[in-house]
This record gives C-alpha cells, structure tokens and sequence, in this order.
C-alpha cells in the first residue's frame, strides 16, 4: 500500500525543481523568507530521512565548491555572503535529500514521462547506465598500471587515453545492441509516469516554494 | 567550476543566462538528436565517460579539472554539437541526481561547461590543427574554453550577486587561467597518444546536416533569449540589487 501511495519518480524530480527554484529565489532583504525555508527543509528531512553518510558525502564538496564562489564576496559585505551562503545552503540540502530517493536507473524514463524528448532522456539514460561500467574500467586501468609501476601525469595520461578508446568501442556495441533491437525512442514505463496520487505531493512542493516567497513579502 | 542554487540574486540575470545556454544545448540536440541509434548510444557514452573521468579522482597536476579536459576529448571525439549535447547530459544528471551544480542555474552552468569550451575547441581545431597540429590546437582551445567559462562565471557573480569586481576576476579568471593551461597541456599530451593508438578516434566527425530552416530556428531561440530578457529588465525590483547595494555600502564607509 505504501509503495503505491509513494510519489512517482516523475513527481519526485518536478517535486525537487519547484522547492529548490522557491528556495534559490528566497529573497535576502527579509530574513524571514530563509527562516520559513529552513523550517520547510527541517521538515523535508524529518519525512525524508536521507542516509546521513551519502548527504554528508555530497553536501561536503559541494560546500567547498560554494565557499570558493562566495569568497570574494564575504570580503566586502561579509553579512550578504552569510546569507547568500544561509540560502545556497538549504537549496544543497533539498536538493540533496529529494535526490537521495531518486533510483538512477529509473530517472531516464522518468524524464521521459514529466516531457523531456524521448531522445535526450534515451541519452541521459545512457549516461547513466554507462557510467557505473565506465568506472569499473577506470579503476582497473588504473590499478593495471600502478602494479606496472606507472606513477604521475604521464599514467594518467596513458589511463584517461584508454578509458576513452574503451568508452567509443563500448559506444559501438551500444549502437548495435539498439539497433537490433529496433531502438525507436526511449518509452516513459508506467511505474515513473505522473499519476493522480501524485498531486499531494506537487501542490505541496509549490505551496512550500510560494511560501518562502510570500514570507519576505508578508 | 560549477554555479551553485542560491548564489545569484538577480533573477531577471539569472532566466536571461539561462535561457541563452538552455537555447545553446537545445539548438545542439536538435540537430544531432533524432530517432538515430548512432547519435544516442555515442553521445550517452561519451557522457558517461565525461562523469566517470570526474569521479575517478585521476592523479593530474594541482588545480586542472577533469571536467575541461572532457570537454577538449569529446569535442574532438564527436564534434561541437554532439559534445554539447553529452556534456549537458552529464551536467543534468550531476544536477537532478546527484546535487552537483544547481537546478534553478543549469542553463548557466550549461553555458560555461558545455557550450562556450565545446565551440572554443572546435573553433580553435579549425582554426589551428592545419598549421600548429592537432595536439596545440586542442591544448589552445581547451585552455580558452576554461578561461572563457571562468570569466563568464565571474561576470555572472559580480553582475548577479554583488562580488566585487577585481578580486572576482582575480580570485576566479587568476585562479582558472593557471589551471586552463595545465588542463591544455593534459589534452594535448592525451590527444598525442591517442593519434598514435586510435587515430580514427579524432578524425573530424562529419557535422550532422542542418538545413536553412534549422538554422533559422537556432537563431529565433537566440533573439527569443535575448528579447525575454530585454523585457523582463523593466520588472526587476525597485530594490537596489546586488551590486547596488555594495556600492552604496562601500560609498557609504569613510
């Protein structure tokens, strides 16, 4: 009962990009608007309840990344940069735990389903069922050449060259996989499609968006 | 380096930049995206190979990103716009799934990452590879795509979110153009072995075919970005903006 109560991964995505885009836009004249929120994300992560280790793991380099963009502006106005810093924050964190329930396999069609081209999310769906083959194939170029004894720029280098020779001739085979297969577009599957069940959870995404905005205006 | 959600105040500045890289990577997959295998099963590959080289932490000189040097191979690999299109594949998924890089600013992350590194290197193939060699015409585009990614970026956060405008360029242009340069040298150094290896790989793909029409439908996304854009200037708030504002403070202190 429970999983079909559960939002589609079609709703879940729409769900992410309208709360993020009402948090990102907060404005920072009225800090009421980063209260309201910071409660809302607080609230998000009591339902959610994302594993801690994959949010910290995400959330950590994605703070250095966002402290080296608000650096310059911390030396000047440092209480605007607190802010800035305050929203981009809470934007990270949505972003992150809606994120976390997102299966990858299933967000190819998924995109397919809430109106990207079938094409693009065919590629976007490649992208990731490539991507963990990929990795594998780098890790064992590169343990190959480290037990050769290659050491430095020069055996990455030589191990980035391969991975990418590797990544065309799988390229190859993928063509001809979907070629026999009568590849015509990539179908969205039902189970990610946009249901009934999954209103709640869109109008709640966007009253909770129009809520932050309403909050610096109020 | 990637633009993050929240940073950008300036909304009119923000749908402008993003409509301008979202008109880039649309034009791009329009013309290289169809019902054809070929283009999916490469373009999806290439950008996964994009991700994985990011997530592989390879060992290269301090302060070069893996994410330029992607960029250089898959232009060189596929040709401007189906780069474009596999780059910004990766770029989406970083977003949506994985929180790398900001939803409400992707079309600007799209724009700096993709679209303005992808044009830069294959303008400097055409331009260069007859008379320097492939190799130093990847290794100058690759390092003019980071710089021109890097001074858009800077531009978008002295204009968007009130950085001061020296130490921005500085701390980011500085900063990117040294790293711009270790990430050329990488590229060439990667192109140099793989014509030895698999020289077929860099062979100038054919361009997928536009016809007059497609060419003018590119352009009508342009002027579009351009018109919303001019239109919306008038709505943005009364309220000082960004930079404004620290003008106003800096003016204000003795």
């Amino acid at each position: 009962v429970n999983a079909a109560l559960a939002p589609s991964i079609g709703a879940r995505v729409l769900g992410s990009v309208l709360l993020v885009v009402g948090i990102a836009t907060a404005p920072l004249d009225r800090a009421r608007s980063l209260i309201v929120a910071a409660a809302l994300v607080g609230l998000l992560l009591a339902l959610l309840r994302p594993d801690r280790r994959l949010l910290a793991r995400r959330a950590v380099p994605a703070m250095i990344g966002l402290a080296a963009l608000v650096l310059p502006i911390a030396l000047v106005a440092p209480e605007r940069a607190a802010l800035i810093g305050c929203r981009a924050l809470l934007a990270l964190i949505a972003a992150i735990a809606i994120a976390g329930t997102i299966p990858s396999g299933r967000f190819g069609p998924a995109l397919a389903a809430i109106g990207v081209p079938s094409s693009l999310a065919a590629v976007i769906a490649g992208v990731l069922r490539q991507l963990d083959l990929l990795l594998a194939e780098g890790r064992r170029l590169a343990l190959a050449r480290r037990l050769r004894g290659a050491r430095g720029t020069a055996a990455s280098v030589e191990m980035l060259a391969a991975l990418l020779t590797r990544s065309a001739a799988r390229a190859e085979r993928v063509e001809l996989a979907m070629r026999l297969r009568g590849y015509a577009g990539l179908a969205p599957a039902a189970d990610v499609s946009l249901r009934r069940t999954d209103a709640p959870v869109l109008i709640a995404a966007l009253a909770a968006a129009l809520l932050i905005q309403l909050a610096a205006r109020g | 380096v990637h633009l993050a959600d929240g940073i950008v105040s300036n909304p009119a500045l923000l749908l402008g930049l993003d409509l301008v890289g979202g008109a880039g990577f649309v034009i791009a997959a329009r013309r290289t995206l169809g019902a054809d295998a070929r283009a999916v099963a490469w373009i999806g590959t290439l950008g996964a190979f994009a991700l994985a080289v990011q997530a592989l932490n390879v060992p290269l000189v301090p302060g070069a990103s893996a994410h330029a040097i992607g960029a250089g191979l898959l232009t060189l690999a596929l040709g401007p716009a189906r780069a474009i299109v596999a780059l910004g594949a990766a770029l989406i998924v970083q977003a949506l799934l994985f929180a790398d890089g900001g939803i409400t600013v992707l079309g600007v992350n799209l724009l700096n990452l993709a679209v303005l590194p992808a044009l830069l290197v294959h303008a400097c193939r055409r331009a260069l590879a007859p008379r320097l060699g492939l190799p130093a015409a990847a290794a100058i585009g690759t390092t003019l795509g980071t710089v021109a990614g890097a001074t858009s970026l800077a531009l978008t956060l002295v204009v968007g979110a009130g950085a001061p405008l020296a130490l921005t360029f500085g701390w980011l242009v500085g900063v990117q153009t040294l790293a711009g340069i270790a990430e050329g040298a990488l590229t060439a150094m990667i192109v140099r072995r793989l014509i030895g290896h698999a020289p077929a790989l860099l062979e100038r793909p054919q361009p997928a075919a536009a016809s007059g029409s497609e060419r003018w439908r590119g352009l009508r996304w342009a002027a579009l970005a351009i018109v919303v854009t001019l239109l919306l200037i008038p709505l943005a708030s009364s309220q000082p903006d960004a930079l404004e504002s620290v003008i106003e403070r800096l003016q204000a202190q003795p």
